[in-house]
């Protein structure tokens, strides 16, 4: 099977900081993976890579075979670490924008999402606290029925109840076609849903694996394997 | 996907500009009303025309704004993660904001032209205003003859495509300013300055090179108006914009760095 992502020697410089030095990578459709790694390792960096916000340095990253375009962008629901909420729409408005320029979006799904969140749909985005507007970004990128999601830090800033709700969408909206990608270094509150684990250091990637073998051969939970490779 | 950009372009910017337009309108009606003795030019007249000034300036200054932030913040900042990840490719989002931009100016244009109309109108017989009118005209055909028609479609097309290049030429000075890591404003400003200067070195070049020292006499040849040499300029002028164009493409679409 074609993976759904895949990085060919892929690199990205900021001037002299190599923020991804020579990934090789492939993800394999149907998974929750866990994308682990310290702040400054090129987490978002390859998933704004991914979908072409970045233009790489050199190397490919391909997504079910294809360059990120406008084919791409079809299939990948992305949620960014920055808030790119407009300060005029209101909740109602930037889902009839998603429905609208999405055919994957199912606008039942998001209201249903802000009602179990509290959400009120006619609330101005401007008048939204940030956390608030974590969880609208993330109900409007988890209504979309894509086969890949990228989630850069999807729980960043949101309280705990919050937290286990998100978790439990994105397990529930997890099918065989479907992929999810979620970088973070919140590990032991996601643990518990991932089906594999990338470590990535310094633009590179120091270990690949799926959580049950790290749990049968290491005997270790990832949150205390992650702690041993990134001690510092 | 380009019809639904315009659509949501639309949306984003007729919430200044409607009210903007409302406004001028309410004031040149009351300018109107307030003209009706016009021996006796009161305190508040002097206010009321102060400010439908005012307005009307901010009408202008506020479409070279929303131009400049509509490009900037909806594609290069933030909103640009939501921008750049719908499917649509990058020269849409330039057309749709370049086609809106030209609509807001030509509205401007026709609403300044609408409130002028409107407070002159008390002193404006219609009969009499109708008849001037008939009379300028007569007078530019006398002067132009068929080809009165001729300068009026110049002249259309010539501000349109004039305020096109205008336009992006701000585009591809800001797209080349997103193009540095740490000083974005200052290599805009500075590729506009370079831009431009180039633009009128090789304007000058080409004219000059094309007419040489008969400049003036090749001008007089071309009776009763040179439209030769306005239609060289418009093309022009249309051929940087297609360049600006290019350019501003290229940079969306191979170049983009997004903070």
């Amino acid at each position: 099977m074609r993976p759904i992502l895949e990085c060919i020697n892929l690199k990205k410089n900021f001037g002299s900081n190599h923020a991804v030095a020579g990934i090789n990578l492939k993800v394999e459709s149907g998974r929750i993976v866990g994308l682990l790694g310290p702040n400054g390792s090129g987490k978002t960096t390859i998933i704004k890579l991914a979908n072409s916000l970045l233009t790489p340095t050199s190397g490919e990253i391909l997504i079910d075979g294809k360059k990120p375009g406008v084919e791409t962008k079809k299939i990948v629901s992305y949620l960014p670490e920055k808030t790119y909420l407009n300060n005029w729409m209101s909740i109602q408005q930037i889902i009839e924008f998603f429905s609208d320029f999405y055919s994957d979006f199912n606008s039942e799904k998001a209201y249903d999402m802000l009602k179990r969140l509290n959400l009120d749909p006619k609330e101005k985005l401007k008048n939204l606290s940030k956390g608030n507007k974590e969880k609208v970004q993330l109900i409007l990128v988890m209504s979309r029925e894509a086969k890949l999601y990228l989630l850069d830090e999807p729980i960043g800033g949101v309280d705990p109840a919050a937290r286990d709700y998100i978790l439990e969408t994105i397990i529930s909206n997890y099918n065989e076609n479907s992929t999810v990608i979620i970088s973070t270094h919140l590990i032991s509150d996601i643990e518990k849903i991932l089906d594999d684990v990338i470590f990535i250091k310094d633009g590179q990637i120091v270990l690949t694996s799926t959580v049950d073998n790290i749990r049968d051969e290491k005997g270790k939970s990832v949150d205390a394997l992650f702690r041993e490779v990134f001690k510092c | 996907m380009l019809g639904k950009l315009l659509k949501y372009e639309i949306k984003a910017t007729s919430r200044v500009f409607l009210p903007l337009y409302f406004v001028l309108i309410v004031f040149s009606a009351i300018n109107c009303l307030m003209s009706l003795n016009p021996d006796y030019f009161s305190t508040a007249q002097f206010i009321t025309l102060t400010l439908y000034i005012l307005i009307l300036v901010g009408m202008f200054v506020a479409s070279f704004i929303v131009m400049i932030q509509r490009f900037y913040k909806n594609l290069l900042s933030e909103e640009g993660y939501l921008m750049f990840t719908l499917p649509a490719e990058s020269w849409k989002h330039i057309v749709s904001k370049l086609i809106i931009t030209i609509m807001w100016i030509v509205l401007s244009c026709i609403m300044s032209l609408l409130s002028i109309l409107i407070i002159a109108s008390q002193g404006i017989d219609l009969p009499e205003f109708l008849a001037d009118i008939r009379m300028i005209w007569d007078t530019a055909y006398s002067y132009f003859g068929t080809s009165l028609y001729h300068f009026i479609i110049q002249m259309v097309i010539g501000f349109i495509v004039m305020i096109t290049s205008g336009i992006l030429l701000i585009y591809v000075s800001i797209a080349i300013g997103h193009l540095s890591n740490n000083h974005k404003k200052l290599l805009s400003i500075g590729a506009f300055i370079g831009i431009y200067i180039v633009g009128q070195i090789i304007a000058a070049t080409l004219f000059i090179g094309n007419y040489g020292y008969s400049f003036e006499f090749k001008i007089a040849q071309q009776s009763p108006y040179p439209f030769t040499l306005v239609w060289q300029a418009i093309g022009m002028s249309a051929a940087f914009a297609v360049i600006y164009f290019i350019i501003t493409n290229i940079i969306l679409n191979r170049r983009l760095n997004l903070d």
